[in-house]
């Protein structure tokens, strides 16, 4: 039932995935977006909310919010404690959509707060398809010399 | 006024032994499924003081099927967006340098490449040396990354409590290091190894371009 793998990290099932999802995305903490767009890819740090398998990112004019409308995407946040040499990962993929203002209204406390407040901010909604995430635990980290990935695995089941 | 005295366990931590009780995990069960040490979580479960980090908890209580608020952790002092009053947060540029500078402290960051199904975006560990991003991977990734044209790179650091933070932007050329005496090199690194066997392959971003941003708080006089 405890997977691992073949780097000694433990695989987190979906619904791992999704509650730390939906409570880093609570506590403020910082997801990232990425899309491509005409072969080159692109990231930017976003705060968001999550809820089931649906993440919500409100973006400011920009590129993001120009790209985002309908295509596929990743998604990651991530929490690593150097000291310890332990975190843990979340990447899911899956289309962005923009909401419109109805569906923002009804977003109510799951509307995401940016940072930076900007006029013209637009609303997105990511349908993770595929969730993978690992923790990583310190016992695993004595061998080598060399930096690894830390959770450097297929992102789909 | 805690409604525990001083030698009870913290009301978090008798929460989150009765989640993981009515759940049937032992606490080695569970201190595996979060990967921290299972005597820290036996002391932890009887201690009036000891903490979890913030990133810990958030895994224990997914673990546990639950959220840190309901196993009873207190709300962050702050969620982003909601600024100190007279403090408006503004995004501006960093230098070239500065950017390089929070590059050279090293730690963790995202790469993202682009596959036929789409972007996918990894946390990586990596090094900034002599103007390049490194980082390791394994054998598919790294032949994935060499294989585009263009590949792109973040870090960031955002503190939540006071809403500042910054982010730097890389993109370039991932190149995989094969010269034993290129790998020799950058072994030398001071690099974290995160996990621990299997067979890896450094790779280089060279970047072409390096951008980044800060917020910063101006601070509005109000009017005495």
């Amino acid at each position: 039932m405890l997977r691992t793998d073949q780097r000694g990290s433990w695989i987190l099932g979906r619904r791992t995935c999704l509650g730390l999802l939906a409570a880093a995305g609570a506590d403020g903490r910082l997801g990232h977006l990425a899309v491509c767009a005409d072969g080159v890819p692109h990231i930017t740090p976003v705060n968001f909310r999550a809820v089931e398998a649906t993440v919500f990112v409100r973006l400011g004019p920009g590129f993001f919010s120009e790209h985002l409308d309908g295509v596929t995407t990743s998604f990651e946040v991530d929490h690593a404690s150097t000291p310890a040499r332990r975190g843990w990962s979340v990447v899911a993929t899956g289309p962005a959509r923009l909401l419109d203002l109805e569906e923002v209204a009804r977003l109510g406390r799951n509307l995401p707060s940016p940072i930076v407040l900007r006029p013209g901010m637009h609303v997105f909604s990511i349908t993770l398809d595929a969730v993978s995430g690992r923790a990583v635990r310190h016992e695993f980290t004595s061998q080598g010399l060399l930096p690894t990935s830390l959770w450097d695995e297929d992102w789909t089941h | 006024m805690s409604p525990s005295s001083p030698t009870q366990p913290s009301e978090l931590a008798r929460h989150i032994k009765a989640r993981r009780t009515e759940l049937g995990l032992s606490v080695e069960a569970l201190s595996q499924r979060v990967g921290i040490d299972p005597a820290y979580l036996h002391y932890f479960e009887e201690s009036p003081s000891a903490t979890l980090s913030a990133g810990t908890l958030l895994l224990v209580a997914a673990v546990l099927g639950t959220s840190p608020r309901a196993l009873g952790a207190p709300e962050p002092p702050s969620v982003l967006g909601n600024g100190r009053a007279g403090h408006h947060p503004e995004l501006l540029a960093l230098t070239t340098e500065q950017c390089e500078a929070h590059l050279a402290a090293g730690g963790i960051g995202r790469v993202v490449y682009v596959t036929d199904r789409g972007p996918v975006a990894l946390p990586v560990n990596f090094e900034f040396s002599e103007g390049s991003v490194v980082i390791s991977t394994n054998e598919g990734k790294a032949a994935a990354l060499a294989a585009a044209d263009v590949v792109a790179f973040e870090i960031d650091r955002v503190d939540a409590t006071v809403n500042e933070g910054w982010s730097v932007l890389v993109s370039g050329r991932a190149l995989r290091i094969t010269e034993p005496a290129d790998r020799g090199r950058l072994a030398s690194l001071d690099l974290e190894t995160w996990a621990g066997g299997g067979h890896h392959e450094l790779v280089l971003i060279t970047p072409t371009e390096v951008t980044g941003r800060v917020i910063v708080q101006r601070v509005i006089q109000e009017p005495a």
